[in-house]
């Protein structure tokens, strides 16, 4: 089962503020750089920039979530918004820019370029999880089209525990108490290829809060549900959001969506930010005239 | 399943569980010596005529048991069959193939030609006779009227093709007849005897046959239209192979073969054979001396012993599945790594063996039979290892055919499930070790359709174990190679018998795997 290793790491792009390893920068003692403002985000964003063959896709100057706060950018078709997503779930590895995720430090240029996350390349031992592992257990990340492994809801929840090295009994107490509060607690031992997409997303849901992390990334989260069962996935999101104290970033095209969720909201258009504000305010008085056309419902690009 | 740290898991069980399984399909086939092994075993190549003909299941049994040993009979075409005795992988022929006989011995090649019984060729044809051979005056006029016949469109040959004695015996006939056959009207077979005459009998033409085949085989469309010249003459000889040429013959019991091939016993089989099947003697002893009498236990009353032998039908089924069955577990022992590990790795030359794979799934039986035969003739590089003609070659066959296609589908099924699973468990927070051990456990039920496609394709190919394993009756004879000779007997009843219970085995096979495929869900 064994795989070669195909290209050594060439660097670290993961920094905390723990002590000992090298490029260890804790948020206040770091040398220049972006100030985040706000009090002490979860996550935030700085100057991050992706292209694809020399066309820029996402241009993000500033961005922060704080712990408990459900922040939805909103945005048309290929505005970048899925692309965000990915950055921020080190899937992908900005051209520039750099990430915070509470203590942790993630720096374009110093991560592993590593074009495939999971892939050979960035295994050097099976134990010692690399910086990109471990940013990613810090956070949640779930796709708009989740993918369930064979084998019964719990088996799926308990997952990224058992990944961790949490101990069976442990996980399986967790994952049933995220289970029972996402309602899913009658489906535990139910398989995965029965479920309804409802219920599979809200699973996928469980799969990522029971880990307990510092940030929660919700691609597009009931695209393809209907009314009841979004109106489910979106009460789950609400209470995990609101229990847990992490920060929530969702990026849907659902204006509706947006304002049922939202705290705070931002505009994506051609992977730039047009404008940030509190929910009610965005889209009650939109400042800028692409905002307003949005929220009336107009195209724009 | 679970995740131990810091150490990723080895499955060690399924490996070792396969491996008894291997050892106990080994030991069924005898690659492995245990006590009840044979003692002696005689490998006799002889023309498809005589092993079609049913002679041998008559003349051979009493050989056998006061010999206590087992004859191997592989039945080819008489050119296939020196050239087996050339390569020393037989020990003793029966040919008819009287000049090459000459220079086989000649050469050094075999110690005597010994003639001990003969047949003779028959031409035949539709009753409706268009090229009128059945009022020639002597056979080569007949000929010369197929020929001309022919030309005009009204009639057609079939030849053998085959470089056998038949082959060669009627070539001589036309260069006789002062013709040279070729045009549209001659249609060269490639086949055996009984193929060749069903060929005939479905397109209504005319061909040249041994009498004991013909009588023997059911081509009812199909008549004797010229018979009796002294050129029709069929003498069959028996040689043993020489020591001298081949250190590794069994050259005693050859020449104990080939003696009781000439005694009176064997002689007054040979009589009798056919008399009590079809009416009428079709070969006739020629014996010029009289050899040591062997006791003849049973003698004619085993005649007639072509029906249905359900012993037999159970051994040939036991061993399509040992030998095919083997073969697969040896091919995912390879074949499983090898498919994770391109599935899952990213080098500079991966399409290029992926591609290489692909093309190798492709492989026909034929050529890998041809590869494993080159390989295992006493004259190749494993020579030594007097495989051939044994399960042992079968399964290095199917070895080689089924392991390219277990890989490259265990390839790709890999490939999917990190195209589909790779980022999920990466977001997780997967290491990659951890990840490619989920998206491996994920392709569980691609790995079971890969070894039971591997599988079918093992216990359906015919091309490779027919001509590394040479069809030897109770040895190596599978159903795939059964149905192919009974069919060329002409007992389609038994073929399809055979037929019927290899794809009943195929239907119980799928459905065993579906079900493990939905508890792996």
């Amino acid at each position: 089962m064994k795989t070669p290793v195909r290209a050594r790491r060439r660097s670290a792009g993961v920094v905390s503020s723990g002590r000992g390893s090298g490029g260890v920068v804790s948020p206040g003692r770091r040398s220049g750089g972006t100030q985040f403002c706000g009090q002490d985000p979860a996550l935030a964003v700085s100057g991050l920039r992706k292209t694809y063959g020399g066309r820029v896709v996402l241009d993000i100057e500033e961005l922060a979530v704080s712990r408990g706060e459900v922040f939805v950018v909103v945005g048309p078709s290929g505005a970048g918004k899925t692309t965000l997503l990915r950055l921020l779930a080190a899937l992908e590895e900005p051209d520039a820019g750099e990430v915070r995720l509470g203590d942790l430090f993630r720096k374009a240029g110093q991560a592993g370029s590593s074009r495939r996350p999971g892939g050979p390349s960035s295994l050097r031992s099976p134990g010692r999880p690399g910086p990109d592992v471990v940013w990613r257990r810090r956070l949640a990340f779930v796709a708009q089209h989740p993918v369930l492994f064979s084998g019964t809801v719990l088996e799926n929840v308990t997952l990224g525990l058992r990944l961790r090295g949490v101990a069976p009994t442990v996980a399986r107490d967790r994952a049933l108490a995220v289970l029972a509060e996402l309602g899913l607690g009658d489906l535990a031992a139910a398989h995965v290829f029965g479920l309804s997409a409802g219920e599979a997303q809200r699973v996928a849901l469980a799969r990522a809060l029971v880990t307990d992390p510092v940030a929660l990334l919700l691609d597009e989260p009931t695209a393809n549900l209907d009314p009841a069962n979004a109106a489910a996935v979106e009460r789950a999101v609400r209470r995990a959001v609101g229990g847990r104290g992490l920060a929530a970033l969702i990026v849907t095209h659902d204006l509706f969506q947006a304002r049922r969720l939202a705290d705070r909201a931002a505009l994506l258009v051609q992977g730039r930010i047009v404008e940030t504000g509190e929910a009610c305010r965005l889209f009650e008085r939109p400042r800028d005239p692409r905002t307003a056309a949005f929220v009336r419902g107009e195209m724009i690009l | 399943m679970t995740f131990p740290h810091p150490k990723t898991p080895s499955a060690k069980a399924p490996v070792v569980l396969a491996a008894l399984i291997v050892l106990g399909l080994a030991a069924a086939l005898r690659l492995v010596p245990g006590p009840g092994r044979e003692a002696a075993v005689l490998r006799l190549a002889t023309t498809t005529s005589v092993d079609d003909s049913g002679l041998l299941d008559v003349l051979l049994p009493p050989f056998e048991r006061s010999w206590g040993c087992r004859v191997d009979v592989i039945a080819v075409g008489s050119g296939q069959a020196l050239e087996l005795g050339r390569n020393g992988d037989v020990d003793v022929l029966i040919v008819h193939s009287p000049r090459a006989e000459e220079d086989f011995v000649t050469a050094g090649h075999g110690l005597a030609r010994v003639t001990f019984m003969s047949g003779d060729f028959v031409l035949v044809g539709p009753p409706d006779d268009p090229a009128g051979v059945r009022a020639s005056p002597d056979l080569k006029t007949a000929f010369r009227r197929l020929a001309a016949a022919g030309a005009r469109g009204g009639a057609a040959f079939i030849s053998r093709g085959d470089d056998s004695g038949t082959h060669r015996k009627e070539l001589d006939l036309w260069r006789l007849s002062g013709v040279t056959p070729q045009g549209s009207w001659y249609l060269d077979a490639g086949a055996g005897m009984a193929d060749t005459l069903r060929v005939a009998a479905e397109r209504g033409a005319y061909t040249l046959s041994d009498r004991a085949t013909f009588v023997t085989s059911s081509a009812p469309a199909l008549t004797v239209l010229f018979e009796g010249d002294p050129l029709l003459d069929n003498p069959y000889s028996a040689i043993a192979v020489s020591p001298a040429a081949q250190p590794g013959v069994a050259a005693g019991l050859a020449q104990e073969l080939v003696s009781y091939l000439v005694s009176p016993g064997a002689q007054a089989l040979i009589a009798d054979f056919g008399v009590e099947l079809f009416g009428q003697p079709v070969l006739r002893p020629v014996a010029e001396a009289g050899g040591p009498a062997v006791p003849s236990a049973g003698g004619p009353a085993a005649v007639g012993a072509r029906r249905l032998d359900w012993l037999d039908l159970g051994r040939t089924v036991t061993l399509s599945l040992a030998v095919s069955g083997t073969a697969v577990l040896l091919a995912a022992l390879v074949a499983l790594p090898l498919g994770a590990w391109l599935g899952l790795a990213r080098f500079p030359g991966r399409p290029l063996v992926l591609r290489l794979l692909w093309t190798l799934m492709g492989l026909p039986p034929t050529v890998v039979g041809l590869l494993v035969y080159v390989l295992l003739s006493s004259r190749g590089p494993l020579g030594r290892l007097d495989l051939l003609f044994t399960p042992a070659a079968m399964v290095l066959a199917q070895w080689v055919l089924v392991t390219p296609i277990v890989a490259g589908y265990v390839a790709a099924a890999v490939e999917e499930g990190d195209r589909r699973f790779a980022e999920t468990a990466a977001a997780l927070g997967a290491t990659p070790g951890q990840a490619r051990l989920l998206i491996l456990r994920e392709a569980r039920p691609a790995v079971l359709a890969a070894l039971a496609g591997g599988l079918g394709r093992a216990t359906s190919e015919v091309g490779a174990v027919f001509l590394v394993g040479g069809n030897i009756r109770g040895s190596t004879r599978v159903m795939t190679t059964a149905i192919l000779l009974e069919t060329r007997r002409g007992e389609f009843g038994q073929a399809f018998l055979l037929g019927a219970v290899l794809l009943v085995l195929g239907f119980f096979l799928n459905s065993a795997i579906h079900r493990l495929q939905g508890a792996g869900r």
